[in-house]
């Protein structure tokens, strides 16, 4: 009974999806919207025996490719100067000013002059995609550093740590949750970055030039390929680094109920 | 210093200004020394300052060197000439009030809704069943996603540019206001039923207050949304605004337009952020003063 009750629970929130879903094929076959505008969830299913399907596939692993690269670079950097500014009193006075001022423009802004300055090319792109993770990285290192207890930091000068002991042992595994989410955010916005780059380079291979592609010949089955291309790998980019992160910060949550 | 302290110390009436005074020991030096601290501060102030100076400094030499080519690398009084021409002749200024009214218009018309929709699932247990999981998951879909599908439906004229932008900033207030009023005490929600209060009265008197710090804190995250939504739907379907002119700069190479853009876009997305900080300060300044109360 309790088992039934529960199925039925958690089947309640599909209701709403499977009624857009309805709505979506019944609006296609009453006519209510043209082929243009929308095509039915069959035929999106269809474009993936389509020969175009080889090129969704083709164009994710280049946005991969070029996520990977630019979070690789942008996140690395960030972590760097996210240490540098909250371990350093001067770094943080010399430094933060301009990190927060230039951190006030929007994302997209920057793309006419990476452009100009780093081509339409891969390097454009790889570029634009660091710039996107470099922040939330930069922001979550210098918040979990600067927020690790007073009294871990006390511990750690009792055991007359020298400052690379400290780093490791006992700054770096403080502020793990904080920088873990940073990466995260990283991940995420360097995502939408590569595939925006894409979409508004119009130039390469990627998730991004599929979109543009189908729109601009109509093919609505490739550009619906697409989003749920996206929005899956998103999804899915947020479940396996959730999962990791539970692995990496296991020794925090068994810590802290030991505390209790 | 030290003697001069302790004999200041000595005197009676001294001591107690010193124990009264809010600043405490550091206040209490004497004058040659209180000039020390202060400039200190604005030297250290004055240190963020260094690392902008120096850049710009680098960028002229390298502007002046003719190390890189003037497309590339414009020197830096040409990109001012251009934002202070572009500000006094009214192009920049222009383009600005264009995509600061469509940021409004979007902005206000998304958090509206999202402000309505939130409360509607933090307010009623079967919508949020029936709603919330669908909702999170579209959410998921980077607004630049939505881009393709709006655009085929829209078309490219300005209809899509406030949808994208109503859209960016309707998830985050529908985020915020649903947290928001999902946190509200159940002991204040009791009060309100003890009270027999009607509907509007908990809407105005419980609600309202209740999620208020979330509300902002959703209306920030609304307007910046909407300003960077605005930046990148113009520069992808550029017909007029700051985005376009940026746009327009980078097709024929006029870096110095494209950057005097950036800073445009920079001071601006600042100052709407700064404003709205301090709106926020004092509309929830009774909340803070509650706090205290309730601490002491």
């Amino acid at each position: 009974m309790n088992a039934l009750h529960r199925t039925l629970l958690s089947a309640r929130s599909w209701l709403v999806p499977v009624a857009l879903v309805l709505l979506w094929e019944a609006s296609i076959r009453l006519h209510w919207v043209g082929p243009n505008v929308l095509t039915s969830w069959a035929d999106v299913l269809g474009a993936l025996r389509t020969p175009e399907a080889a090129e969704v596939w083709q164009g994710w692993l280049w946005t991969v490719r070029r996520l990977v690269s630019g979070v690789v670079l942008g996140a690395s950097g960030g972590l760097a100067l996210g240490m540098l500014m909250a371990l350093s009193g001067r770094a943080e006075r010399l430094i933060g000013p301009s990190f927060h001022g230039v951190r006030q423009v929007a994302l997209f802004a920057w793309i006419p002059l990476i452009t100009a300055w780093f081509g339409n090319g891969e390097w454009g792109k790889t570029v634009f995609v660091a710039t996107a993770a470099f922040y939330p990285m930069a922001m979550g290192s210098i918040d979990g550093l600067r927020g690790v207890p007073r009294a871990w930091r006390e511990v750690g000068a009792v055991l007359k740590l020298g400052p690379g002991q400290r780093l490791v042992r006992i700054l770096l595994p403080a502020a793990a949750p904080s920088i873990l989410a940073g990466l995260q955010l990283s991940l995420i916005y360097g995502w939408l970055a590569a595939i925006g780059a894409e979409y508004m380079l119009g130039v390469g291979i990627g998730l991004g030039n599929v979109l543009e592609a189908g729109r601009e010949q109509f093919r609505m089955d490739l550009v619906l390929l697409g989003l749920c291309a996206i929005g899956l790998s998103g999804a899915a980019i947020n479940a396996v680094f959730d999962r990791l992160r539970c692995h990496v910060l296991r020794w925090r949550i068994a810590g802290a109920g030991r505390a209790v | 210093m030290q003697p001069a302290v302790r004999s200041l110390a000595a005197d009676v009436g001294a001591a107690e200004a010193l124990i009264a005074a809010p600043g405490g020991v550091a206040q209490w030096t004497s004058p040659t020394r209180l000039a020390w601290p202060a400039l200190s501060r604005v030297l250290r102030r004055l240190e963020g300052l260094g690392l902008p100076i120096a850049v710009l400094v680098l960028w002229a030499i390298a502007a002046r060197q003719a190390w890189l080519p003037t497309q590339i690398l414009p020197p830096p009084e040409r990109v001012w000439e251009v934002l202070v021409d572009g500000l006094a002749g009214g192009d920049l200024l222009h383009a600005l009030g264009v995509s600061l009214m469509r940021v409004l218009e979007g902005c206000l018309i998304g958090s509206a809704l999202g402000l309505a929709f939130g409360v509607l699932l933090a307010s009623s247990r079967v919508s949020e069943v029936l709603l919330y999981p669908t909702f999170k998951a579209l959410a998921q879909i980077p607004t630049i996603g939505w881009l393709p599908l709006l655009m085929l439906v829209f078309g490219l004229e300005d209809a899509l540019k406030l949808v994208i932008i109503a859209k960016s900033s309707f998830i985050p207030m529908a985020f915020n206001a649903f947290e928001g009023v999902r946190a509200i005490p159940d002991s204040l929600t009791e009060v309100g039923t003890v009270l027999r209060l009607n509907l509007r009265q908990r809407l105005l008197r419980l609600v309202l207050p209740g999620s208020l710090p979330a509300l902002f804190t959703g209306q920030r995250l609304a307007i910046s949304h909407a300003w960077k939504a605005m930046v990148a739907v113009e520069i992808l379907v550029s017909t007029d605004g700051i985005g376009a002119t940026m746009l327009a700069g980078r097709q024929f190479f006029q870096l110095d337009v494209v950057m005097a853009c950036i800073v445009v876009i920079g001071v601006t997305g600042f100052l709407i952020d700064r404003a709205f900080v301090f709106v926020e300060r004092r509309a929830l300044r009774w909340r803070v003063a509650g706090n205290v109360e309730d601490r002491s």
